[in-house]
């Protein structure tokens, strides 16, 4: 008798996905288990990185291993150094916004809104900053983070063996980066924030053009759902692996989604809002695994989260300005710069000696890809901070790998470190 | 600061003989008086804002209120600077410190009360129990409308104008208007780029009439070549028919132009402001040591312009002084030592020249220079006792001098190298001695001394040391050259005519094997297998001590103060 696919689905896997039948190993392979059990190990040192395809950047890992379970790790960081704040200090302020693109160069428009915000502090401009100019941050930094999510979800996948959902990510991604590309004018870097506002308007045909690829990128997650939630190999690798309880993550100081991913309830944008993230309606997703599975799933629904709130902003952005009107914040318009002496003078001190912010020092902090973005600028009058430090996300998280990995398997420091998604260039600046 | 009175220490590495007499000044125009002024202290830090003499006890004062602070003043000190005690800068255009006033930009508007209109700050002097606003509204108000009205026909010139990035005009529009433009009818054009001297270009439409040149013109040279002609809007700088900007301080009216109107031939066009780093040095172009700074950009210079120095140069230097950059252009640079026409490792020469030294049967002559630092003369004089050698003192001829601040002797060094020297022979003795071969060996100090072709051949032919800083045919005609640094990148200091200690900064870190001469020298002893010798810096603290001057002992002490500052942040210019 021919049974139907489904007939036979339900017999050969369970209710969660797992091959009917398993954890019953055959006699000889059981024996075979027995005698390894048996069998006397050494440990041994193995240096995972600094080049490797699955240390981001470039991290390395030194692990005493015992078999095949890390018995201790020392994560080190540091190759991937550029001394962005102390570059800063030699930059103009507006020079530093490419700099701050490279932090995390996945969402680079977070980090721009971030140091922009900060700087708008220190001049008094927070709540003066033209309605138009917050929404469109919130937009571009919205679709940053699906970016930021769809790379860390993706990237993890392939490491995982899952090349298919790599190609969808990146095509999903790329939908995005020519969205931001329309906008900024360039793929990766933007550089699109400016003080007091950004650079331009959107694009005319923004609107539409948004819609139509919010909606290829939906399909593309929703298609990579499927193929791999309930898949065995993913399961098994991301369930109950890279746990973390919620009081040694807060302890760590870990924010954003892998904390979301221990199932507490912290977003800046809800618990601190700024800018214009009041006025829409949406939630933050948590999950309670403590484990790699839950950090992937809040990713996955805070993806969806963050394209309603583009859809919203969307639909309420206001016409206006784009950047603040004063001739000491703001560029002059080119038509001026081009025809008078006063646009050209203006640009020219502006350009060269940076806006003066006045001396002080503040700290500002967003939600950026991966969790509490901020800067602390210490001014001292001058067109160029005395200070930038900027506090980045995943130098927490990757702080609290060791303890994650501990008692893993080698194999599964992969998963574990992507769930993290650290980025060099934003961990070690 | 130096002078003759200083006392001679027994602990020196060299003997001090009497000072020969300063050169004869005469005492005629205005800058010589500063010149033969005795310094009441030492000269202000490099960078310090040139500030008005406070009034010393004694003299009639005057006190008044400026914004609020009280502040007691010289009598007859204008209200600008009297705000500029305060620490408060009346925004200017025509003011100059060196020169008279003219009150003509009206950019320095204050109130005074009781004076029913606003009066020009530089021009109205203090009186008792005056009370001066310079931020109140209508002075504000009254800023803006004068830059508006400077601006109305200035050209778009930023982008091309040697003066941007330093121009005072940039600065005070920033900083008291930043209001767009109102005016929509075309600008009145005047002649560009108007070749006016051996030097200078005039830009007529960037003139804003301040008139500081033609005041320069008439004051420091006395010559007045320079005149306002037409009247209106139409008015514009010029030169008289038949005359030309040919005067030899020409150049200053380039750093007083508060835009770019006068442009230097020599810099236009070479590098932009901003780029530029400035170095606070000497100039080594005679015996005065004008102080300047000296702008550099990637290891090379672009100019030099006169720092103010109320005892040696005042606000101003000449331009010959001006050009004495050149002498450090890369492409003349010894970079690697040199042996018989071979490059070589450094100390593979040094002990190259050691043994050829050791050898020796008769006499050495040692060469000490006038243009070379006092460390390293006295470096010299270390080693001319050591080989008990004959020693010459040689430097570059006599020129023409003025009674402003040229002086007749070329050289900066003449009275430091004079008193490390000891008694020492002058150059045309050496010229027939070596011709004669009355020597063995021969060590020159420094490359630029003129020596004749048949003195040059016969240097090729025994062992003659060169500490050369850059390619000159004495340079080249000996057999040993060992890679110096130029005073660009010295830290060291020479005595001028008045017996000052002049103070000289590395302006970039010396490429390839180069190396203070005194650092030089002293390897060179050791390699001989004597006494070890103080190194460079530290004949400067001696130096320093000597001469209680702070700065090279700061400089001394701490390497890093030496580091250059990028030109907009030293706020000297624009």
């Amino acid at each position: 008798m021919n049974k139907t696919i489904a007939q036979n689905a339900a017999e050969t896997y369970d209710a969660k996905g797992r091959q009917a039948g398993e954890g019953v190993l055959s006699p000889t392979l059981a024996a075979f288990a027995e005698e390894a059990e048996r069998l006397p190990t050494d440990e041994l040192i193995v240096n995972m990185g600094p080049s490797h395809p699955a240390m981001h950047g470039t991290v390395r890992i030194v692990m005493r291993i015992d078999g095949e379970t890390i018995k201790d790790g020392d994560v080190q960081i540091g190759y991937l150094h550029r001394g962005f704040e102390k570059e800063s200090e030699a930059a103009t302020y507006t020079q530093i916004f490419p700099y701050v693109d490279r932090l995390n160069y996945v969402s680079p428009l977070l980090n721009n809104t971030a140091f922009a915000m900060t700087v708008e502090k220190l001049l008094g401009l927070t709540g003066r900053i033209p309605e138009r100019a917050e929404y469109i941050r919130v937009i571009v930094g919205e679709i940053s983070r699906v970016c930021d999510h769809l790379t860390c979800i993706t990237a993890s996948l392939a490491e995982l063996g899952g090349l298919t959902t790599f190609f969808w990510g990146n095509r999903a991604r790329e939908h995005l980066w020519e969205l931001l590309e329309d906008v900024s004018g360039a793929r990766l870097t933007h550089s699109y924030c400016r003080i007091g506002g950004v650079a331009w308007d959107l694009t005319r045909d923004f609107e539409p053009k948004c819609r139509e690829k919010l909606a290829k990128v939906r399909h593309l997650i929703s298609d990579t759902r499927k193929l791999v939630e309930k898949n065995r190999i993913f399961l098994d690798r991301m369930e109950g692996v890279g746990y973390i309880s919620a009081e040694d993550a807060i302890s760590y100081g870990i924010t954003g989604p892998c904390l979301r991913g221990c199932g507490v309830d912290y977003d800046v944008r809800k618990d601190h809002p700024y800018s214009v993230y009041d006025h829409f309606d949406w939630d933050v997703p948590i999950a309670d695994g403590c484990d790699n599975l839950a950090r992937y799933l809040v990713r996955i629904e805070e993806m969806e989260q963050s394209m309603r709130i583009v859809e919203q902003a969307l639909v309420q952005i206001p016409p206006g300005p784009v950047i603040v009107d004063d001739p000491l914040i703001a560029l002059p318009a080119k038509r001026e710069v081009y025809n008078s002496i006063e646009g050209m003078i203006a640009h020219f001190k502006h350009i060269m000696d940076g806006l003066r912010v006045p001396p002080g020092e503040a700290y500002c902090y967003t939600e950026g890809g991966n969790g509490e973005l901020g800067f602390y600028i210490v001014a001292d009058g001058s067109g160029r901070p005395y200070k930038n430090r900027c506090r980045p996300p995943c130098f927490y998280t990757t702080a609290a790998l060791r303890q994650m990995i501990l008692g893993a398997n080698i194999a599964d420091v992969v998963p574990i470190f992507g769930s993290l998604n650290m980025i060099g260039g934003e961990c070690e600046r | 600061m130096a002078n003759e009175d200083q006392p001679t220490s027994g602990t020196l590495p060299f003997k001090v003989p009497e000072p020969p007499p300063p050169p004869p000044v005469r005492a005629s125009s205005k800058s010589t008086t500063i010149l033969k002024a005795p310094p009441p202290k030492p000269a202000p830090a490099p960078g310090a804002p040139n500030l008005p003499a406070p009034p010393v006890a004694g003299e009639p004062t005057v006190k008044l209120t400026i914004d609020g602070e009280h502040v007691e003043v010289r009598k007859g000190t204008n209200v600008l600077e009297a705000a500029k005690m305060l620490g408060r800068d009346i925004c200017h255009f025509c003011y100059h410190p060196g020169l008279s006033i003219a009150a003509s930009c009206r950019q320095c508007l204050v109130e005074v009360e009781k004076m029913p209109k606003l009066q020009p700050s530089c021009q109205q002097i203090v009186a008792e129990g005056m009370v001066v606003h310079t931020e109140s509204p209508a002075v504000l108000e009254a800023r803006r409308a004068m830059l508006e009205f400077t601006l109305k026909n200035h050209p778009i010139d930023c982008p091309i104008c040697d003066k941007a990035g330093e121009c005072i005009l940039q600065r005070h529009y920033m900083d008291h208007d930043h209001e767009l433009t109102r005016v929509d009818v075309p600008k009145i054009r005047k002649p560009k780029h108007k070749d006016i001297g051996r030097d200078i270009v005039l830009d007529a439409e960037r003139c804003i009439l301040c008139s500081r040149c033609v005041r320069f013109c008439e004051e420091i040279p006395g010559t007045g070549e320079l005149g306002m002609m037409n009247r209106g809007d139409h008015e514009i700088l010029d030169i008289a028919n038949g005359h030309r900007l040919d005067n030899p301080y020409s150049v200053n009216v380039v750093d007083i132009c508060p835009v770019g109107a006068l442009t230097s031939k020599d810099f236009r066009f070479q590098v932009r402001a901003w780029e530029l780093k400035a170095t606070f040095t000497t100039c080594p172009g005679c015996a005065t040591g004008c102080a300047v700074e000296l702008h550099t950009k990637h290891e090379t210079a672009y100019r030099l312009v006169p720092r103010y120095d109320p005892a040696v140069n005042g606000h101003w230097m000449c331009d010959p002084g001006r050009l004495t950059y050149k002498e450090t252009a890369p492409e003349e640079r010894v970079r690697y030592a040199k042996v018989d026409g071979e490059d070589v490792p450094l100390g593979h020469a040094i002990a190259t020249a050691a043994r050829r030294l050791r050898g020796r049967t008769r006499k050495v002559a040692v060469v000490f220079s006038a243009q070379a630092s006092n460390e390293a003369n006295a470096a010299l004089a270390d080693l001319a006792d050591l080989l008990e050698a004959e020693r010459f003192i040689v430097g570059k001829p006599n020129w023409q001098g003025d009674d402003i601040l040229r002086d007749t002797d070329q050289n900066p060094n003449t009275r430091g190298a004079l008193t490390a020297a000891g008694l020492a022979r002058h150059e045309g003795e050496l010229g027939l001695e070596l011709a004669g071969r009355a020597y063995e060996a021969v060590v020159f100090l420094d490359g630029t001394f003129e020596l004749s072709e048949v003195v040059r051949t016969s240097l090729k032919s025994l062992p003659s040391i060169c500490l050369a800083d850059r390619w000159t045919p004495l340079a080249e005609s000996c057999t040993v050259v060992l890679p110096a640094v130029s005073w660009a990148e010295t830290l060291g200091s020479f005595v001028n005519r008045q017996g000052r200690l002049r103070v000289l900064q590395p302006a970039w870190r010396p490429e390839g094997d180069r190396r203070e001469r005194a650092d030089l020298l002293r390897d060179l002893v050791m390699a001989l297998g004597e006494q070890d010798l103080p190194t460079s810096r530290e004949r400067s603290r001696t130096l320093a001590e000597q001469h209680d001057n702070d700065e090279l002992r700061a400089l001394s002490a701490m390497p890093t103060a030496a580091r250059p500052t990028l030109l907009r942040f030293t706020h000297t210019r624009g």
